[in-house]
């Protein structure tokens, strides 16, 4: 799995994985954002057909990551939950119960509104933000200041993405990783999600997860 | 009044008291009508066809109500008059008013369109008026209310107004769909269509009187010869006229003399963008003319178009720029004359739009084309041959649009509910779902209940629900209340409303447009130069700005193709010129273009087949000449580079115009080898068609419009869309996500059928492709751009395809960087 990129960032290794997640080699942190696990399941409460197997698909890709990495602890940037509960919570608590060893952590977003009941039921540790050696985590990165430049902003929310331009007018759109001197953006996770176009500065680094690879894209200015 | 006439006298009476005389197709109208047949109407718009079918049912009343016709009250709906138009009906409700008026008829004359205030939809639940003036649209609203059928118990008569305008349309087929639940409500229901010129006239009749078409049912024509004389404004310098480009505003100095004529003149383009551009340039160039010139588009505040329309009747305006926006109306003021500027691309909008000069009987129409860059000098040739030869254009009518069905299917939901049995028989009559099969029937069905596929016993669903009784209802009121907001099949972005600081409104514009803008940033809107102030609940604030002119907003929406009459005037043009057989002086105003295409490349004749091949640094273009519009266009080039690209990993960018189309790439186009394996064969037309809408944006664009109308992309409450937010998703992740996870779904394979029949049109890209069979082909290697293919190159909008691997794009593009 080494052929994946490895960031060095405040003297840890973090590893950029395809399917649009990080793994943090010196914490054995699996990091991710955005899931909008239950979207499905809120639109077809209301009567919207949204094709059910989705959440399903976004819970085996998490459960094969978890069992090809072994972390410790799986972290969330905010917006797990799409909705308020429906029954696509219950599958994912079922889920989780198969892995009884690992710590589940939540910084909420916006979307995250279910009464703290529910997170505590299914042993999911939740708080506004997370602070862990040198990185704050957050969902939405306008919520906290970073102490000076001492600290790195890691957040979600924005679901980035990156317009690649070439000859013959091509042009391309892919979601991103965004790394500037301090903060990090996540791409989102979940498959049933929107993008935002960012415009990087010449200073960040650029990521994206290519046919199950990352990529880094240079001096896209 | 004498109440010993017969019913027809007393109409005629009042008729000829007003000094008019019944025309005889007008008395022929009458005359089917009250023998109670249906049919259609075949005339113009100002001829007097709203008394041609409405004073019948006049005489039809008085006829069966002869002691107390002027006293009997609260009748019930006896005809519903539906209309494509909000704006049209107020007109025709002002005209059967006076009418019933000055008979002494106690009659209701009523609206109910979307600007109707609640509190008279409100009294017409409960007491409906004799004469109901509807869209479609609310006639389905109407639908969707429960214990609707009462309300038309009474009903006689459709009269469905401009049915040329809905007949080719998803309207049309929810027009359909009413009809045929109200048929199913009263068999004895008599139906009227009126229609302007069309094609398919005898075909649209069908559609509107559903299967199998009454045998009785007749057609009547007005006769309709008013002369139209077309003007071509011609460049004094065709050396220096562009030779792309669609604002034409470079004739504006020509046009001048034409606006100081006496009386008034409606200029007509093309697009909102470039009517709001021709209003600011004339009042530049003639400011003496402010308060004389008015602009008139969709996306203008109701209010600020009625103004204009009324200001034009009255004489206080002089010349209006407008778009399409005034292509209909009933008794719309003629005008002195009017400007098209850039082609119309198609006969009949061309003739409709001439028609609006000179109304009085036997008067001339006139109407002035400015073309907006070189090569329309040749259209303008052919328009005058349109014009002479007036053949109008068909209107094809939609088959089985499955999401109106479904649509159509929880509107009666959530009303009263239906028996799907009896649903069946009534829409297997209608024209558009005739061929609909049983295992699609019961797709619809399934869909509507459980949402598709359903896969777990997690899944809530809930739309439509069967009660005891077998009839299927939607029992959920928030449910019931979303899917009566967006009744309709017009898809709509999301629209922000333009309102200054101090509260009037100017009209609408896309969210897009808007964002971006900054806070401060000045555009163009309305005819005013605007300073956007702030953005709130989905409002753009403004104020006046006196700053330099800013920004002009341009509107999403598909840009029209010329349609097949059109295109084959144009190619029989071409001809003409390139053997010089003909003398017009359009054609010897383009003539040095003409030489400098013949210079640089080849002038091709019917018998011959034009690509062209050139390098740019932007890399290796290819220009392919069908002359056959836009559409057909769009897809031959999806349909060639589909079959490049299967013989080298390649990435193309397409554009295209109504000429021909351009593939362009980083590499060599191996367009010689591809000719040799028979490049533009007719078999596996479909197969590869098919083949290449899995790569390019054009069934997922299709699938904009049928996701919102089946009721998955939820266009929010108006004034509070915030509440829905949470609902909304773009129909773009829709598609993907069925593209992944049900394939099979009818709506995506309905966004697939629409391309290959409604947008590419399947039968004339055969036609093209067999046409090329026959031609020479000509390869030419170009070392300049020529004169056909500059327009095309300069386009921005473009298509992509590519059988590249994605990562290998993302090196090649790198690469490119660091070598600039």
């Amino acid at each position: 799995m080494t052929e994946f990129p490895v960031i060095q960032i405040k003297g840890h290794s973090w590893q950029l994985l395809p399917e649009k997640a990080v793994y943090w080699l010196d914490r054995h942190i699996l990091i991710l954002s955005d899931i909008h696990l239950g979207k499905a399941g809120h639109f077809r409460k209301s009567g919207i057909p949204a094709p059910e197997s989705i959440t399903q698909k976004n819970l085996v890709r998490i459960g094969s990551l978890i069992e090809q990495y072994q972390p410790e602890t799986v972290l969330i940037l905010g917006d797990l939950f799409h909705s308020d509960a429906n029954r696509e919570w219950f599958l994912f608590e079922t889920w989780l119960d198969s892995f009884p060893g690992i710590t589940f952590k939540l910084v909420s977003g916006n979307h995250d509104s279910l009464h703290t009941s529910f997170y505590e039921a299914a042993r999911i540790e939740v708080s506004h933000h997370w602070e862990k050696d040198s990185f704050i985590f957050v969902h939405n990165p306008a919520d906290v200041q970073p102490a000076g430049q001492k600290q790195v902003l890691v957040a979600g929310h924005i679901h980035p993405c990156i317009i690649l331009r070439g000859k013959g007018r091509q042009s391309l759109r892919l979601p991103c990783f965004l790394f500037s001197d301090d903060r990090v953006l996540f791409p989102a996770f979940g498959e049933f999600t929107g993008h935002h176009a960012i415009k990087p500065k010449e200073t960040d680094r650029v990521f994206v997860a290519v046919e199950g690879n990352v990529m880094e894209i240079i001096n896209q200015t | 009044m004498n109440r010993n006439l017969d019913a027809k006298s007393i109409i005629e009476n009042w008729f000829k008291a007003k000094g008019w005389t019944p025309f005889g197709w007008q008395k022929k109208t009458w005359d089917a009508f009250l023998s109670n047949r249906s049919g259609l109407l075949n005339a113009p718009t100002g001829s007097g066809k709203t008394y041609a079918l409405f004073l019948p049912a006049l005489m039809r009343w008085i006829e069966s109500n002869p002691g107390d016709y002027q006293e009997k009250k609260s009748n019930g709906l006896q005809l519903l008059w539906v209309t494509p138009l909000r704006a049209l009906a107020k007109d025709i409700e002002l005209a059967m008013q006076r009418a019933v008026g000055e008979l002494g008829i106690s009659w209701e004359v009523q609206r109910r369109t979307g600007d109707v205030p609640s509190s008279i939809k409100q009294k017409q639940k409960k007491q409906m008026p004799e004469v109901l003036i509807i869209t479609p649209e609310s006639l389905h609203v109407l639908l969707a209310q429960k214990g609707y059928p009462s309300r038309f118990k009474s009903l006689k008569t459709v009269v469905v107004d401009e049915w040329h305008e809905l007949t080719g349309s998803k309207r049309g087929t929810q027009t359909e769909l009413a009809l045929s639940r109200l048929h199913g409500m009263n068999s004895g229901l008599q139906v009227w269509g009126i229609s302007a010129t069309i094609g398919n006239l005898d075909e649209a009749c069908n559609v509107l009187l559903g299967l199998p078409v009454p045998e009785n049912a007749v057609i009547i024509k007005a006769d309709d010869s008013k002369k139209i004389v077309v003007h071509t404004v011609l460049p004094d310098d065709v050396d220096r006229f562009p030779w792309s480009g669609h604002l034409g505003i470079n004739l504006l100095p020509k046009i001048l003399p034409i606006l100081e004529k006496s009386g008034s003149t409606l200029i007509f383009t093309n697009t909102r963008a470039q009517s709001e551009i021709w209003f600011r340039q004339i009042l530049e160039a003639k400011p003496e003319l402010a308060g004389t010139l008015a602009l008139h588009h969709g996306s203008l505040d109701r209010k600020i178009r009625d103004w204009v329309e009324e200001s034009l009747h009255s004489g206080l305006l002089k010349i209006v720029v407008c778009t399409s926006s005034l292509d209909l109306g009933v008794d719309f003021t003629p005008v002195d004359r009017v400007i098209q500027i850039g082609s119309p691309k198609g006969v009949a909008r061309f003739i409709q739009r001439a028609g609006r000069s000179g109304h009085q009987p036997g008067s001339v129409s006139t109407i002035w084309f400015v073309p907006t860059h070189a090569l329309e000098l040749i259209e303008a040739a052919a328009l005058k041959d349109a014009v002479k030869y007036g053949k109008t254009e068909n209107r094809i009518p939609h088959l089985k649009p499955y999401d109106v069905l479904i649509q159509y299917l929880v509107t009666l939901a959530v009303s009263d509910g239906f028996e799907p049995d009896k649903v069946y028989r009534e829409i297997k009559r209608t024209f558009a779902y005739q061929t609909l099969r049983n295992d699609e029937w019961n797709w619809i069905l399934n869909f509507i209940q459980s949402g598709g596929k359903s896969l777990s016993r997690y899944d809530e669903y809930s739309k439509v629900d069967v009660d005891e009784a077998g009839f299927w209802r939607v029992h959920d009121r928030k449910i019931a209340s979303r899917h009566r907001m967006s009744i309709g099949t017009i898809a709509s972005d999301t629209m922000l409303k333009i309102k200054y600081l101090k509260g009037a409104t100017l009209g609408n514009i896309e969210e897009w447009f808007i964002s971006q803008l900054n806070t401060g940033d000045t555009f163009w809107f309305a005819g005013r130069n605007l300073e956007l102030v702030r953005i709130k609940d989905l409002t753009a604030y403004v104020r006046k700005s006196s700053g330099s002119a800013g920004k002009i907003p341009s509107w999403l929406g598909g840009r029209m193709s010329l349609s097949s009459n059109m295109s084959e005037l144009l190619r029989e043009k071409l001809q003409e010129a390139v053997s010089g057989s003909n003398e017009s002086i359009e054609l010897k105003t383009i003539h040095p273009i003409l030489e400098i295409q013949k210079q640089r490349s080849v002038l091709p004749g019917t018998g011959q087949f034009l690509i062209e091949k050139t390098w740019s640094k932007e890399g290796c273009h290819c220009f392919f000449f069908p002359f056959e519009g836009r559409y057909v266009h769009e897809g031959m080039s999806a349909l060639v580079a589909h079959r490049i690209s299967k013989m080298v990993p390649i990435t193309f960018s397409i554009a295209m115009n109504d000429y021909g189309f351009e593939l362009l790439s980083d590499r060599d186009i191996p367009i010689r080898e591809a000719l040799k394996n028979d490049l533009f064969s007719e078999s596996y037309l479909v197969r590869d068609i098919m083949g290449s809408l899995n790569d390019t944006e054009l069934a997922r664009r299709r699938f904009r419009e049928i996701s919102q109308i089946a009721g998955l992309v939820f266009p929010g409450f108006p004034g509070n869309q915030k509440t829905g937010r949470h609902l909304q998703m773009s129909s773009g992740l829709f598609f993907d996500v069925f593209m992944e996870y049900e394939p099979d779904n009818l709506l995506i394979q309905q966004a697939f059928d629409e391309v290959l029949q409604i947008q590419l049109d399947e039968a004339r890209l055969r036609q093209v492709l067999q046409r090329i069979q026959k031609q020479e082909i000509i390869l030419k290697e170009v070392a300049r751009f020529s004169p056909f293919a500059f327009p095309i190159f300069v386009d921005r909008l473009r298509e992509r395809m590519s059988s590249e691997k994605l990562a290998d794009r993302i090196m090649k593009m790198q690469k490119d960087l660091e070598a600039d």
